[in-house]
């Protein structure tokens, strides 16, 4: 083959700031940080269990600081954006469906997963009213 | 300067060049394939192609009805032989492509669907919705990537044929990256580099389609043929040149002047009803419905636009669904490129030019008369357009004769010696030539020269003809030359991928091949097909005319043209007609 | 013929004979309504500087020469018009991802090797010649891969797939999108080659849903989706080689 031409290759430095597209997917990644954050918060108050009863009281008594209430509210945005973002993705990673011999449309998917999330979320709080 | 060897060279990498690179790798094992092209072979400009493609499967059809068919629509300029080995081999190459994964559009019951096109007695044009030629490109391309025997050679600007000994033993490209000259030496080459209508300014054609191919061959002493037959193309998008397929037709459209009225009624392609019919009103030949518009243009009664006048295409009777369905690429450029919504709006459209029926004189088997060199597509003129093409033969075209030059440059390879050792010393003289041209001051711009000839094509070799004008051409078109031979003006003097200097390497061979249109257009003294006459050869003139032109370069000279005779086996001309007319005919 | 406005078009220009780095030049053009950016370029290479280098062809969107970046955005230079940006400029520069061979140009061979690594052909279940006459496809049947067989090529994708950016040895979307157009077709066999590329690192777990390579799609392919309905069959390829005792493929 005859030589390679010389050519220029453009450094991928601040990549992010290129397209907004990009900031939106970082975003959506950069949430899971929050369900790490929340999965460790968890962890905690189980060791306070074992360690005895003194140390769990403390655990539920930070659960009604500000800090916590903050923090659970920024998870709970966090959680809600990413479950979002997940049901808008489902139709990408589903096999092609049909019904009535058309194709299933995307927003139909979508909202399918909306509705089960909602009501799971409904039946989830109703047994926990009910049984705590 | 660096070489390759390789049994059999390809010169471009559209639908003919990848068909008979192919059929060399499949069908004759063992010879080394080089693919040399321009572009990276999914750009070229066989992608453009939107209708379909000829093949008899209809149970209404016959191979009889389809070489009538392009005999007639050719005016009886085609060598009927080659016809005959054309229309037999068309359905098997559609096939063949179905197999490769060419998805064919089809009827319910999965079989093939095949649809009117211009000048058919029977529907025979397979479609892959309007983007047939896309999906053939695409299906040619990926199908060859299977093939280790083909080495391709992607954006490889091949400047001339070498001849040693009496045959073709070598290729000169640049290698367009670097600009470096490679020699190719070979024992055969394929000639497949497309026709020449960016000859003319209004057009159909990718900006590629510059006739280089036929320029090269044409210098080395091939003689071309029927360059004067040039078609336009009846529903071209003003101004841009882009195509509205004939399938639009073909699924019912109709075209309209101002008045709203079905003018080609009134050009012999008549009665209007029953609507759609065969080989009547919108779906006669192309040469015919692109001389009606002439007419209604030069009556005044069509319509302005801000690029010219134009006519209506009206596709919305046929109702949303079946648009979005059979032309959803023609509904999307339309919007695009003229802001009309053909399911709401009627498109203005006019003739534009689109294919070259002429070109590097070869027989049926693609060889021409410098041996080792082969022809196929609409760089060459195997004899099967005559003297104007039917819509859906070019894509046949490439697929058939691209294997059949495939294999006759296989076999000739088999049989050849390896290249002479002076060859690169010749391509080392030619190379020379080229890159001297990087280093000469003053002259004029490529895209002064490329206007002007624009200018002098539209105004003397157009639609209709007449000798003073044509002559004069012919006489600007010397002058141009010479003013490209005195210097092309490059702002760009590097050598890594100088467009510039190969559009300038590129417009020499584009400006031969007008001359050769100029004079043999200027010679044929009568009106046939898509060469139409208003000076008082009206009629089509068998006596002295029903033969072709071969034209044969003069170097810096004008060329010179000479008339050989056509080969007829079984139909005998007789008057060419259209609509109501070829019903009591037939 | 409409008014003619004049627009400022800067352009990235890279001479690698010459230059060391990439430098923009700004380019005053005159345009009409109808006016393509590639029309643009064109007005720019004919009359202003001959040396200005892209590729174009077709001009109609179908042969996918002529992607670029307009500010930012990978799109086809022929069907993004310069009225849409006017007043502001717009800036022209090479598809992001790709090494830059001159100005605009940029060196396509990575992406072409990807193609061939795909199987992109047909595999028949048994050998078929012209005469055993055309495979029966239905409407139906060819639904299921037509959208993916749309792709031009252009490139597009790539330039917005930061991942490809980031790690080029990623195979991308378009070429991840044509081997699911041949594993959809109902005459292909060809599906067990192939998911050795689908199950590769640098295969569909390349991908990390950034999506933006299905939104310029011009020719609305969804190389998205194709890849990640094939994340879904390489982890079933993955599990159903531990279920079954002796290997599947094995």
């Amino acid at each position: 083959m005859t030589p390679a031409p010389k050519t220029y290759v453009r450094p991928m430095n601040r990549w992010w700031m290129r397209h907004p597209a990009y900031r939106r997917y970082l975003l959506r990644e950069g949430t899971s940080v929050m369900v790490a954050a929340y999965a460790l918060f968890l962890l905690a108050g189980m060791v306070c269990l074992v360690l005895g009863e003194t140390a769990f009281n403390l655990w539920r008594g930070f659960l009604q600081s500000p800090v916590s209430v903050i923090f659970h509210l920024a998870a709970l945005a966090a959680f809600a954006f990413h479950a979002w973002t997940w049901f808008k993705v489902m139709p990408l990673t589903t096999p092609p469906m049909r019904f009535r011999g058309r194709p299933v449309p995307d927003r139909m998917i979508f909202r399918a997963a909306l509705w089960a999330w909602g009501i799971a979320s409904l039946v989830l709080l109703v047994l926990a009213m009910r049984f705590l | 300067m660096q070489v390759i060897q390789s049994d059999v060279v390809i010169i471009g990498g559209g639908g003919a060049g990848l068909r008979a690179a192919i059929a060399v790798a499949q069908e004759a094992p063992g010879l080394s394939v080089a693919l040399v092209s321009k572009v990276v072979p999914m750009r070229s400009h066989t992608v453009a192609a939107e209708g379909g493609s000829a093949g008899v499967i209809h149970p209404d059809d016959s191979l009889d009805k389809h070489f009538d068919d392009t005999v007639s629509g050719g005016d009886w300029l085609c060598e009927q032989d080659v016809v005959e080995y054309f229309v037999g081999q068309c359905t098997r190459e559609m096939i063949q492509l179905e197999q490769w994964g060419c998805p064919w559009s089809r009827r319910d019951d999965g079989s093939i669907n095949v649809r009117f096109f211009g000048g058919m007695k029977s529907p025979r044009t397979w479609f892959a919705a309007d983007k047939t030629g896309f999906h053939i490109l695409h299906t040619l391309f990926q199908t060859s990537l299977q093939f280790p025997a083909i080495q391709r050679y992607d954006e490889f600007f091949c400047t001339d044929l070498l001849v040693e000994d009496g045959r073709l033993q070598g290729v000169l490209a640049l290698c367009i990256a670097t600009g470096e000259p490679v020699l190719f030496q070979c024992k055969a080459a394929v000639l497949a580099t497309g026709g020449a209508s960016r000859v003319f300014g209004q057009n159909t054609n990718a900006g590629i389609v510059t006739g280089e191919g036929m320029g090269m061959a044409y210098a080395q002493g091939v003689p071309l043929r029927d360059m004067e037959f040039v078609q336009w193309h009846p529903t071209a998008l003003p101004g841009s040149g882009i195509l509205m397929t004939e399938g639009c037709r073909g699924e019912g459209g109709i075209l309209l002047n101002k008045d709203g009225h079905r003018y080609l009624q009134d050009y012999g392609l008549g009665p209007l009803d029953p609507w759609p019919r065969p080989r009547a009103m919108e779906l006669g030949p192309r040469d015919r419905l692109s001389q009606a518009f002439w007419h209604e243009d030069q009556a005044g009664r069509t319509l302005q636009t801000p690029h010219g006048t134009a006519v209506h295409l009206d596709l919305r009777h046929l109702g949303e669904k079946k648009i979005m369905e059979r032309l959803p690429m023609i509904c999307e450029l339309a919007r695009t490129f003229a802001a009309v919504d053909p399911v709401t709006a009627p498109i203005p459209v006019r003739p534009a030019v689109h294919y070259t029926m002429g070109g590097v004189l070869c027989d049926v088997h693609g060889a021409t008369p410098l041996p080792g060199l082969y022809a196929a597509g609409e760089c060459s003129s195997v004899g099967i357009h005559g003297a104007n093409r039917l819509g859906s033969n070019s894509l046949a075209e490439l697929l058939v004769f691209g294997r059949a030059a495939g294999l006759s440059a296989a076999r000739h390879a088999r049989e050849t010696p390896a290249a002479s050792a002076a060859l690169q010393a010749q391509a080392e003289s030619r190379a020379a030539v080229h890159l001297d041209m990087l280093r000469r001051e003053g002259g004029t711009r490529v895209a002064r020269l490329r206007q002007r000839l624009h200018e002098i094509m539209e105004a003397g070799v157009g639609i209709v003809r007449e000798g003073p004008r044509m002559a004069q051409a012919c006489e600007q078109l010397a002058e141009l030359r010479e003013q490209f031979r005195a210097g092309v003006a490059l702002d760009d003097r590097g050598r890594a991928f100088n467009t510039e200097w190969l559009t300038a390497i590129e417009l020499g061979h584009t400006l031969q091949v007008a001359e050769a249109m100029a004079h043999a257009a200027l010679l044929r003294q009568e009106s046939r097909g898509a060469h139409m006459r208003i000076d008082g050869f009206e009629a089509r003139d068998d006596e002295r005319f029903l033969c072709h032109s071969l034209i044969h370069s003069q170097g810096d000279a004008p060329p010179r043209v000479t008339h050989s005779p056509v080969t007829i086996t079984r139909s005998q001309p007789r008057a060419r007609v259209y609509g109501g007319a070829a019903q009591n005919q037939s | 013929m409409s008014q003619t406005r004049t627009i400022m078009i800067e352009c990235l220009r890279y001479d690698p004979e010459q230059d060391q780095a990439p430098h923009y030049r700004t380019y005053e053009v005159p345009f009409t309504d109808e006016m393509s950016v590639l029309e643009g370029l064109q007005y720019i290479k004919d009359h202003l500087d001959g040396s200005l280098t892209f590729r174009w062809s077709c001009r109609m969107a179908i042969c996918g020469s002529c992607g670029c970046m307009v500010n930012h955005q990978p799109i086809l230079s022929c069907q993004s018009f310069l009225r849409d940006y006017y007043p502001a400029r717009i800036r022209v520069e090479p598809l992001e991802h790709f090494p830059i061979v001159k100005d605009l140009v940029i060196d396509q061979s990575d992406f072409l090797g990807k193609l061939e690594s795909v199987t992109p052909y047909l595999v028949p279940a048994q050998p078929l010649t012209p005469e055993d006459g055309p495979n029966l496809q239905t409407p139906r049947q060819i639904e299921d891969y037509l959208g993916y067989a749309q792709c031009i090529n252009c490139l597009l994708c790539y330039a917005a797939c930061p991942q490809y950016g980031l790690n080029n040895a990623f195979t991308g979307p378009a070429a991840l999108a044509l081997l699911a157009r041949y594993n959809a077709d109902s005459r292909d066999a060809g599906q067990k080659t192939r998911m050795e590329v689908v199950n590769a690192e640098e295969g569909v777990w390349g991908c990390t849903l950034v999506g933006l390579c299905s939104e310029v799609c011009p020719k609305h392919v969804d190389p998205a989706r194709a890849i990640n309905r094939n994340k879904i069959n390489s982890t079933q390829d993955y599990f159903l080689r531990f279920l079954a005792p002796f290997g599947r493929g094995s």
